[in-house]
């Protein structure tokens, strides 16, 4: 309970920008959801074939898992809050439309009735009694899809959008309880709150209602013009994968590039999402740059087996793959080499001596493996020492910052970690030596949008003063000052420029 | 009250003279609200509607009556036009409907249904100001409407303005729906089996309702019953439907002389002895007309059955019903026997 206070203390101004920015994401979502479907469904009560499709289409669409709805939108509309705010109202429009077309045709014909007989026309009738009388069900429609909307907006944080998701994303990560709850915590009561403020509005007139949503309207729109207005003036935008080490690299591009070129403002995305999330934003151009592994390039990106396990000869191949393929940029490696390890505890390893990944067939029946799905699908990581060093385990698939709990915990015995890791120290692992050598070597660098090296000549000499720098180590500590001590990353990545004199 | 004085100068002697009457002004047209010429219809090749033929006056409350199924509410609907014929034409005022602006033809015709359809969501004064509302009529204006229209069934207004049609009982209800109908004064008014859903005491206050409205409004109203007896007690004139055609059309009293069919005359019971039947009870119960010792009545027992007295008062139109000591206790006519006949159905089904 302190402990939440303490990071709800420290990460007070985050919140707030998170939860306003969560709010305005679902909420713009929910407005033009529910004026979409409502116009839909009072259009559609005369035509009832017509209104059965549009039923079904929205239920499927409904039906598509929310991250795999954000994936096929990145490419169509790029990352950021357009396709979050076009997947949540996808996701809103089944319950309003639904409820709305259900209100209006279940109102009593001997009503519609006497109201033809009366010679009222068909606006006067939604005005004065059908609207009126479907209002309950059609709120209530709207707050089914208002607490649909706040909670699949977190995932809006994974596409770069936002809100109270980057806070769940990075206590995930970060394997902070306090930053989950709060997120989570946060989101109920946002859902809770509004969901009661809406159903207030079952009591107004419709007039009522149309202003009030009018104003919103125009609230949003003059907000997004205003926006839009401000934001003109071109910026770099940076993102980096879910993370500590990934936000320690860009706020050091940041600084170096801001450092040498004042006029460039560089925008940063930290924990923006998983490798082929910002792989699609680069290429529609949402980002322009972020830091990329060698080994990641060739194995994900332009899917070509690897030649050989030199690092010089792997970085170079990947440099030419991905220009070749996509036209984008592969500056200068770091020093660091953040490969793919399988680690154990110190006491399982002693027990059973254990030192290299071709020990694990001895073992192979008590082994009880915890791996990323990432890991778990790469040629160059399960599915890669399956095939090398011929044994197969027992596997559970979890999250990246989850399976070192569950290692910690005694829930599985093996699992597979980045070299670079902090918790490797924290939780007293050690990692088996990839004898077979089978993980490529993974070397850092920038990968850059097209066209931006030549819009920015300074970019390319600024990222390049890290060529060669960075050593295993100096990433370790630095992981662990932002993991484990809570350093903002931004000072850490700040810190590591003076002392090694890059920013002069 | 003044209902009973107007029926006494209705009764058989004058209906001749006024039939005549009528048939002249039908003949110049002028009176004539609606005109039903070779009006057909069929559901899915069902004929429901035989070449119908009819003519509604101007001041009438014209009552269409007839068993379930036998095409009233169909023929009423293609008045307003809900329903269109499939060949056939109807007239109003003298023009075909379908030549009138649909919404200048309905702002000219009320409506009235079984179902009262009072809209849930409006109060009473909203419901009863809807149509004055939509054709604009000044706030102020609206409200001395609706405060007059509750008065004048018996609603203070203070109590049931601002009251929720489901906080009304049936028969209120079914008064604001009329009210609602009649609050444009629009020439004609199509009520359609209004009262069938009521219970019996109900039903009796709001057929005197329909029939104080009408002595005041002078409108015409076509009114749709399966229900003979408030056939015979409200209409003017009465239409009886059976199967889809139009079996004979006049005054209660040429019906109940004259049942043209023995459909006509099983369907008002007019061959039924009638159980409760009380002479006394009905001349007490204040069913008679007032005594006129002037006039040479028959004078007849009190002792009289109900099937006795039907020739009787075929033939001699108005009686004195004198006890067994000669005393007399009142007169009837035929329109007395109706309206008894009535109001014991009525009280039958509460028995
Ligand atoms: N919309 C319709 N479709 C098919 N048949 C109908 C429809 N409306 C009425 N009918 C039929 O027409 C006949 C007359 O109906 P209706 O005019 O409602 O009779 P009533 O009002 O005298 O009870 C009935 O047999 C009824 O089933
Ligand atoms: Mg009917």
């Amino acid at each position: 309970m302190t402990q939440l206070m303490e990071t709800f203390q420290t990460h007070r101004s985050d919140l707030w920008t998170a939860i306003l920015q969560h709010l305005q994401i679902s909420l713009i979502s929910l407005l033009i959801a529910t004026v979409i479907a409502v116009s839909l469904a009072i259009w559609l009560v005369q035509y009832k074939r017509a209104a059965e499709i549009v039923l079904q289409m929205t239920s499927i669409l409904q039906t598509i898992p929310s991250l795999a709805l954000l994936g096929l939108l990145i490419p169509l509309v790029g990352i950021g809050t357009l396709p979050s705010i076009i997947a949540l109202v996808a996701y809103a429009l089944l319950p309003i439309f639904q409820n709305t077309y259900v209100g209006l045709t279940s109102i009593d014909p001997s009503l519609e009735e006497a109201a033809t007989a009366f010679g009222m026309t068909r606006t006067q009738k939604l005005i004065r009694f059908e609207l009126p009388l479907a209002m309950p069900l059609i709120i209530s429609g709207i707050r089914i899809a208002f607490v649909l909307i706040i909670g699949t907006a977190t995932l809006a944080a994974l596409i770069g959008a936002g809100g109270l998701g980057t806070f769940i994303l990075l206590g995930i990560d970060r394997n902070d309880m306090s930053l989950i709850i709060i997120g989570a915590l946060s989101s109920i009561i946002l859902a809770v709150l509004f969901s009661a403020l809406i159903r207030r509005f079952q009591n107004l007139k419709v007039k009522t209602i149309a202003t009030i949503l009018i104003a919103l309207g125009v609230l949003f729109a003059g907000g997004a013009t205003i926006n839009a207005l401000t934001h003109q003036k071109k910026e770099l935008v940076i993102a980096g994968k879910m993370g500590a080490e990934p936000e320690i690299l860009i706020n050091m591009y940041k600084d170096l590039i801001e450092n040498d070129d004042p006029t460039i403002n560089v925008t940063l995305k930290p924990n923006f999402g998983k490798t082929s999330f910002l792989y699609s934003a680069l290429k529609s151009k949402s980002i322009d740059i972020y830091p990329e592994f060698s080994g990641t390039v060739l194995e994900e990106l332009v899917k070509t087996p690897l030649k050989n396990t030199n690092k010089e000869q792997v970085y170079q191949q990947a440099k030419s793959a991905i220009k070749a393929k996509d036209n984008l940029d592969f500056l200068d490696p770091m020093a660091y080499q953040n490969t793919y390890a399988v680690a154990v505890t110190k006491e399982f390893a002693d027990q059973y001596h254990l030192t290299k990944i071709s020990d694990l067939s001895r073992v192979s029946s008590k082994i009880k493996a915890g791996f990323t799905l990432e890991f778990l699908n790469r040629g160059d990581g399960y599915k890669g020492i399956e095939k090398k060093y011929g044994v197969s385990f027992n596997v559970k698939s979890f999250e990246p910052a989850l399976r070192y709990q569950a290692i910690a915990n005694g829930d599985v015995n093996l699992i597979d970690a980045y070299s670079t890791d902090s918790q490797l120290i924290k939780y007293n692992l050690v990692t088996l030596r990839d004898d077979q050598h089978l993980f490529p070597p993974y070397q850092g660098a920038p990968l850059i949008a097209k066209g931006i090296l030549k819009k920015y000549p300074t970019v390319k000499k600024s990222l390049n003063k890290l060529g060669n720098k960075i050593s295993d180590t100096d990433m370790q500590e630095m992981n662990y000052l932002v993991d484990v001590k809570n350093v903002p990353a931004s000072k850490v990545a700040h810190d590591y420029l003076t002392k090694h004199h890059l920013l002069d | 009250m003044n209902r009973k004085v107007y029926y006494c100068k209705l009764s058989s002697e004058t209906v001749n003279i006024s039939n005549d009457f009528i048939n002249k002004l039908n003949r110049s047209g002028a009176h004539i609200l609606l005109d039903f010429k070779h009006v057909k219809k069929s559901f899915k090749n069902v004929p429901v509607l035989n070449d119908f033929n009819l003519h509604i006056n101007k001041g009438e409350l014209f009552v269409l009556v007839g068993p379930s199924g036998s095409g009233k509410t169909t023929t009423l609907k293609m008045i307003n036009r809900l329903i269109d014929p499939m060949s056939g034409t109807i007239e109003f005022e003298g023009q075909n409907i379908n030549k009138i602006p649909l919404h200048d033809l309905r702002s000219q015709i009320g409506y009235v249904l079984q179902q009262i359809a009072l809209f849930p969501n409006m109060t009473v004064a909203e419901n009863i100001s809807l149509l004055p509302d939509l054709q604009k009529w000044p706030k102020d204006k609206q409200r001395k409407r609706v405060d007059d229209l509750l008065l004048g069934v018996g609603l203070p207004p203070e109590d049931y303005r601002k009251r929720m049609p489901s906080d009304l009982s049936g028969g209120e209800q079914q008064r604001i729906g009329i009210l609602r109908a009649i609050a444009t004064e629009p020439k004609l008014i199509l009520m359609d089996e209004p009262f069938s859903a009521l219970d019996p005491i109900s039903k009796k206050t709001l057929q005197d309702v329909v029939i104080n409205l009408h002595e005041e409004l002078h409108n015409t109203i076509v009114f749709i019953t399966h229900d003979m007896s408030e056939a015979l007690r409200l209409g003017t004139r009465i239409g009886i439907m059976h199967d889809g055609n139009l079996i004979q059309v006049g005054t209660p009293d040429e019906i109940r002389r004259a049942p043209k069919n023995s459909f006509v005359s099983e369907f008002f019971g007019l061959d039924q002895p009638n159980m409760h039947f009380d002479l006394t009870e009905m001349i007490q119960n204040s069913f008679g007309i007032p005594f006129d010792e002037t006039a040479d009545y028959p004078i007849i027992s009190a002792k009289t059955t109900f099937k006795e007295l039907i020739p009787i008062l075929a033939e001699h139109a108005v009686v004195n019903v004198q006890d067994d000591n000669h005393h007399i206790l009142g007169t009837i006519n035929a329109q007395s026997l109706v309206r008894y006949d009535a109001s014991m159905a009525n009280s039958e089904v509460t028995h």
